[in-house]
């Protein structure tokens, strides 16, 4: 073939203008359709996604060939998008390339068409290059178009939605060309058509058909729920579906947290074992954004009333949380004391003492002998036993102090023994899908909180328990009683104290909590807003018990271990009274001693305190509960007048200021 | 010269375009030639002279589409190599896009014979753009449906799905549609009437022979899993495997012939769908709905059948009666029965006197209130015996099982043997004990002016109350423990069950969890290395407690034999001074002391034996006191703290 075309480019020469260019053109509509041509020759391609040059021929006149290199772009963006529809055609690019390579593949089947058109005008004489010049103008445009995206995509080595993302932004950067967005709406929408299968079938099913990893969302597959049962629910919710932020499509980005969720609320009711009875419905794209908002919003409107039915109705969240509530916020009084009574004597014990079993078998009594018989899901709850007291847990939490410091205060509270007392806790068995909303974290708030008032229960009772054994000193003659009279008026002030801390955290704190609580969870959604409200119940909660503030909690457990130690001194000193003597008057002496000490030390930490809550910023209402505590621990000035007549004149008592 | 070289070119393009319809259709011409050894075109040398690069590049790209439509026939031409209905059906698909394919190239043709056509190459390659993507495809598809059959080849082409442009995913649903239209009528048959008709093996469910009736539910029907299609999960599949194997066992097991439960609904199903409805993921989801329904009916009925027509659970509780000794007081009276006859050799013993014994225990006790079937399944069987074995080596219970309720029990009759010997066999440790107990007790007032008896008959009392206390622990342990509380964890299963799979699993854990319970091998093993070891220390422990009845009852004969010359002795004694005559003579006397030294000496042997087997009953109950200690199972220790209740035997 080489001979033929040296001898067809050696008559060349000799033909006249006019011929050469019947001859070029009848080489042009070649060179169109990507075939070679006898007098313009491609060029080899410097790589895969360049554009292809041409060559021509010498012999050519000057102006024709000025005319070909006009033509001749059309030729090189053919050249690119064929190159892109092959290629994008494999399986391995995903689907949304796929629809579009067979988008563009349709179009340049189109074109074809139109160089036979071309073709035909031209057997019949009618065309020179002029006019295809002319014909040429919008498939020019077009092509070059197309070109462009292919370019772009196969640089960015585009899938999924990143495709969409950039054809979405040539739609919305032509608005002007209208020619060219109709174009690019032409292939959007054949290019989405896989990509909202899968939209579809996530948001009214619930499944991931995603092959190639395309889709915006992305199962992490974990351990089966059966499997793993500690810590399944609190990462299901949070890992066990993402988003994958560079795969969304940006006219999705608005709406892909809905997309997620809703998702997210089928398969929770799927793991349920309950049908998801939901029609896929297919969604458009469009132009104007409406449609498939909305038909994403009414799919996740669906799921999250669904969801949201399936928690409350059928799951009882209600309940459960009423009956976490009696437990471990010590809602339900009588179980609390016969659990108390029951266990006292475990309780003092140290940590390595005690058998988890007796408590178990204690704690299933005391649930069988009081009023909580009557709760449903009493057999959930079961007894903890943490390495760790309240105060340390609070600090491990808040990890205000720098590592070091954490690590020299982890191992000083390391040594110490704990007592069960300071170890106990509840904990309660939540299945699924409640184990959404009661997750480990909550659970933990509801520990820590119960601990508190548990702990201060105790000091309560300890504190009642010496006033009775102190009923004794009734029958005293006037003289000897006397001696007590300084140990029992402090006794009071701490009972006072200790019942008022309790009274604000349960009448003022997490009563009024709960109220706004419930008020709010009768108003929800959705799942999710269940979950922040409950959050925020329990974080107002914890706030406002103290247990946030570090130097506050301090200040309560130093308080708390005073009383502590003045109980166990009093219950030791009882049995000493009757002895007579020399002895005694020692005695009276060391005990007044200690007694004055004890109440220095008591008045010292509640001064502390009192300073402390007086202290907090009052610019912002954050803390504002707090401050009826400073009534109800100096109703009558006693405290602040004291102080005064000490020479502690810093206390201000200015509470409205 | 231009209207020439045009009018040559277009006589030469005439030829061509006819040339080139040919070589679509696979056909050799002038200038297309066919590749020697393949599918493809190349242009003859001697007429590419003739042609321009134009020409020739046109004429190469159609060729292209000639060679991709003879890749699709050769297939379709080797189809008869490959066997079955599925790839029949591919096949089948296949011709008919071919002659789809033939359709467009007759209207060509037609074009071209036209007076005034306006056909030219690069018309023709407009024509046939559509019909090149589609042939491209089907010969992909072809390739890689190639040497597979059944359910992989439709797992294969329904991976051709996961393609994004339109036409691939319309021309596989289309081929997909086809292919599962058979699979779809096997699984209907199947799940209709139980049949497989799969003459070449490509459904996903297989059939086997198997040895007997009782192997039915276990063996007879499987889930080939490499002929599963990927649109079926393994779960779905096992449904539909349990469905059809429902309705087989209703069928040809417990020759059911009612209407099945939900084969209304299944037929309705199978009329309105098609086979699409198997892979479209939408319709898919109500037809495996609609499935696991029939499967819940199906399996509901089954278990209904067995349970109140082949009283399955009545025979559960024989089982638990008489194998596993539930029924005290017959198991007892039995063992009285029995235990004259069982001590013989076992070569003495004839089936039909222990018949007759056992017929006799039934008459006498509670269990002749048991239904008349049940008693008529208990039987008496010998097993294999060896040289020496007496009768209660060889001796077992055995209860008859057939029918339906037989394909579920028939495989764990050999797990019952075992732990009916076992408990068995402690049973009449109990009893041995209990009549070493009682004969201590009767003779006691007996012996009590032999002096010399008392200190070995101490022993003997001490030794056997401790062998007393451990059987009665153990026995404790292995029925109530063990027995009662995997008894209740089995009810439990069994009444929740939703199928006869579920039931046979809760006896299979209670069978498995009292062989592990009574310190039986389990047939798995190594499940714990200390089993076998224990189960040899109790059976040594168990020849310590026989062996001390035979010395006690030798220490019986010879003391009652003493005892009685003595008593003789003394009433001749009597008599003679009564006469008043000297009570005995010097031989007299000589005779008694060597009577008198003579018992002495059996006596020390006798002694001497109960020494060694306190001594070796104590090593052995302590070792095996330890291995319960050290055991992973909590009720094992909590077994070895009761035996060792006061610390008489030190654990180390």
């Amino acid at each position: 073939s080489s001979i033929t075309l040296t001898t067809s480019r050696m008559q060349l020469e000799n033909i006249p203008d006019i011929s050469q260019e019947n001859i070029l053109i009848e080489d042009l509509l070649n060179i169109l359709i990507g075939l070679p041509g006898c007098y313009i020759d491609p060029l080899k391609l410097q790589d895969q996604y360049a554009t292809r040059e041409f060559s021509l021929c010498d012999a050519i006149d000057p102006s024709l060939k000025d005319l070909l290199k006009q033509i001749l772009p059309l030729a090189s963006h053919y050249s690119t998008v064929q190159r892109f529809t092959e290629e994008k055609m494999r399986f391995e690019f995903g689907q949304v390339c796929n629809a579009l390579a067979e988008s563009m593949n349709s179009l340049i089947i189109d074109y074809t068409l139109f160089v036979t058109q071309m073709e035909t005008e031209f057997r019949s004489g009618n065309l020179n290059l002029h006019k295809l010049w002319f014909y040429i103008q919008k498939n020019l445009h077009n092509m070059s178009f197309m070109s462009n995206i292919a370019t772009s995509i196969s640089k960015s080595d585009a899938k999924g939605g990143k495709v969409l993302s950039l054809l979405h932004d040539h739609i919305t950067g032509y608005i002007g060309d209208t020619q060219a967005q109709q174009l690019c709406l032409h292939l959007m929408q054949a290019a989405c058509v896989p990509y909202m299968n899968m939209l579809g079938m996530w948001i009214y099913k619930g499944i991931i058909l995603d092959p190639i990893n395309e889709f915006l969302i992305e199962d992490n597959e974990m351990v089966q729920k059966e499997e793993m049962p500690v810590d399944y629910s609190a990462d299901y919710w949070d890992k066990k579906y993402t988003i994958r932020r560079e795969r969304i499509p940006t006219f999705l980005e608005p709406v892909s947290d809905i997309i997620l969720r809703a998702g997210k609320y089928l398969n929770v009711i799927r793991q349920c074992g309950k049908a998801v009875n939901h029609k896929v419905e297919s969604i458009e794209y469009k132009i104007e954004q409406k449609h498939y908002i909305d038909a994403i919003d009414k799919a996740y409107k669906f799921a999250s009333i669904n969801l949201l039915d399936l928690v409350l109705k059928e799951k009882d969240l209600l309940g459960r949380l009423k009956s976490v509530k009696h437990y471990f916020l010590l809602d339900q009084g009588d179980f609390i004391v016969t659990f108390l009574t029951l266990c006292e004597k475990e309780l003092n014990k140290d940590v390595a003492d005690v058998i988890q079993g007796r408590l178990d078998s204690l704690l299933d009594l005391a649930l069988r002998l009081s009023s909580s018989n009557n709760d449903p899901y009493k057999d959930d709850l079961c007894t903890e036993l943490l390495p760790y007291d309240l105060q340390h847990q609070m600090v491990k939490i808040k990890t205000v102090l720098s590592i070091e410091e954490r690590n020299l205060f982890l191992t000083a509270q390391k040594k110490t023994n704990l007592t069960v007392i300071e170890s106990f806790a509840f904990s309660y068995e939540v299945k699924w899908p409640l184990s959404l909303i009661l997750n480990r974290r909550s659970l933990a708030c509801y520990q820590m909180i119960f601990r508190h008032l548990f702990y201060c229960k105790h000091v309560e009772r300890m504190i009642c328990q010496v006033w009775r054994s102190n009923k004794v000193a009734k029958s005293f003659p006037f003289l000897s009683a006397k001696q007590y009279r300084l140990a029992f008026a402090l006794r009071q002030r701490m009972l006072h104290c200790i019942q008022n801390l309790e009274y604000h955290m349960m009448v003022e704190v997490i009563e009024p909590h709960w109220s706004a609580f419930m008020q709010k969870i009768a108003k929800v959604s959705n799942v999710d807003e269940v979950l922040t409200c409950h959050c925020d119940f329990l974080d107002a909660c914890l706030k406002d018990c103290m247990l946030t503030i570090t130097s506050l909690l301090n200040t309560i457990t130093n308080i708390l271990a005073i009383c502590v130690k003045f109980c166990k001194f009093m219950q030791g000193e009882g049995s000493l009274n009757i002895t007579d003597g020399q002895q005694q008057t020692e005695k009276v002496e060391s005990f007044r001693e200690s007694i004055a000490s004890l109440d220095l030390e008591f008045s010292e930490a509640l001064k502390e305190l009192l300073e402390q809550i007086n202290g907090l910023n009052k610019e912002t209402s954050d803390h504002e509960r707090l401050y009826n505590l400073l009534y109800r621990l100096d109703f009558n000035s006693y405290y602040s007048g004291q102080f005064e007549k000490l020479g502690l004149k810093n206390v201000r008592m200015n509470i409205s200021g | 010269s231009c209207s020439t070289a045009t009018t040559y070119n277009n006589m030469k393009e005439m030829e061509l375009m006819q040339e080139v319809i040919y070589s679509l259709q696979g056909i050799e011409g002038r200038v297309l030639k066919k590749e020697p050894g393949g599918c493809g075109f190349v242009i003859d040398s001697k007429s590419s002279k003739s042609l321009n690069i134009i020409q020739i590049s046109l004429i190469e790209r159609i060729a292209c589409v000639g060679f991709l439509h003879n890749q699709l026939k050769q297939h379709c031409e080797d189809a008869d190599k490959q066997i079955g209905v599925i790839a029949q059906s591919l096949i089948a698909t296949f011709r008919e896009e071919l002659s789809e394919y033939y359709k467009t190239l007759a209207i060509l043709q037609a074009q071209l014979k036209k007076t005034d056509t306006e056909l030219t190459l690069r018309r023709i390659l407009v024509w046939i753009a559509e019909p090149n993507n589609r042939l491209q495809w089907l010969v992909y598809i072809a390739e890689q449906c190639s040497n597979k059959k059944g359910g992989v080849l439709i797992s294969a082409i329904h991976s051709f799905l996961q393609h994004g442009a339109m036409s691939v995913q319309k021309i596989s649903a289309k081929i997909l549609l086809a292919v599962c239209r058979p699979l779809y009528i096997m699984m209907s048959h199947w799940l209709l009437d139980g049949v497989i008709s799969d003459p070449h093996n490509e459904f996903f469910i297989e059939a086997r022979n198997i040895s007997s009736a009782e192997r039915f539910w276990y063996d007879k029907y499987n889930v080939k899993t490499s002929m599963v299609p990927s649109f079926i999960s393994t779960d779905q599949a096992k449904k539909i495997l349990a469905t059809g194997k429902n309705i087989n066992f209703l069928r040809q097991i417990c020759k059911d012939s009612n209407q099945l439960p939900g084969r209304e609904a299944i037929q309705k199903l199978f009329s309105a769908t098609s086979a699409d409805s198997l892979f479209i993921p939408d319709k898919s989801i109500d037809l495996h709905i609609s499935l696991e329904n029939v499967y819940k009916e199906t399996s509901h009925r089954v278990l209904c059948m067995l349970k109140d027509k082949y009283r399955l659970l009545e025979h559960l509780q024989a089982l638990r009666r008489y194998l596993l000794l539930g029924q005290g007081d017959f198991i007892r009276h039995l063992l009285e029965l029995l235990a004259p006859e069982l001590g013989k050799p076992a070569q003495h013993l004839y089936v039909h006197t222990l018949s007759a014994i056992l017929e006799s225990a039934i008459r006498v006790t509670n269990a002749q209130y048991e239904d008349e079937d049940i008693l008529k399944r208990l039987v008496v069987e010998f097993l294999h015996s060896s040289h020496g074995d007496t009768g209660w080596d060889v001796f077992t219970l055995v209860y008859i099982v057939d029918g339906p309720v037989g394909t579920i029990f028939e495989p764990a009759m050999s797990e019952y043997r075992s732990l009916f010997g076992s408990l068995w066999k402690a049973k009449r440790m109990e009893y041995v004990l209990s009549n070493m107990r009682k004969q201590q007790i009767t003779s006691a007032k007996q012996f009590r002016k032999m002096k010399v008896l008392q200190p070995i008959l101490h022993q003997i009392h001490i030794l056997s109350s401790a062998m007393i206390h451990f059987l009665h622990q153990t026995q404790y342990y292995f029925l109530f423990e063990v027995l009662e509380c995997s008894w209740a964890e089995m009810m439990r299963q069994v009444n929740q069950a939703e199928c006869l799979d579920d039931v046979i699993n809760a006896h299979t854990t209670f069978l498995s969890s009292v062989q592990c319970g009574v310190l039986l091998d389990s047939g798995l093993e190594v499940n714990e290395r200390g089993f076998s070891e224990m189960c040899a220390q109790l059976r040594i422990i168990y020849n310590l407690i026989l062996h001390l009845e035979s010395t006690q009852e030798t220490l019986y004969k010879v003391a009652l034999e003493e005892h009685k010359v003595l008593c003789a002795v003394e009433r001749e004694r009597e008599k003679l001074q009564r006469a008043g005559k000297f009570s005995l003579t010097r031989e007299r006397e000589k005779e008694d002391k060597l009577r008198i030294s003579k018992f002495h000496n059996s006596l020390n042997v006798i002694k001497h034996q109960i020494k060694q087997i306190a001594y070796k009953y104590k090593q052995f109950v302590q070792k095996y006191l330890n291995l319960l200690a050290v055991s992973s199972d909590q009720n094992l220790q909590l077994l070895s703290v009761r035996l060792n209740f006061n610390d008489y035997y030190k654990i180390i």
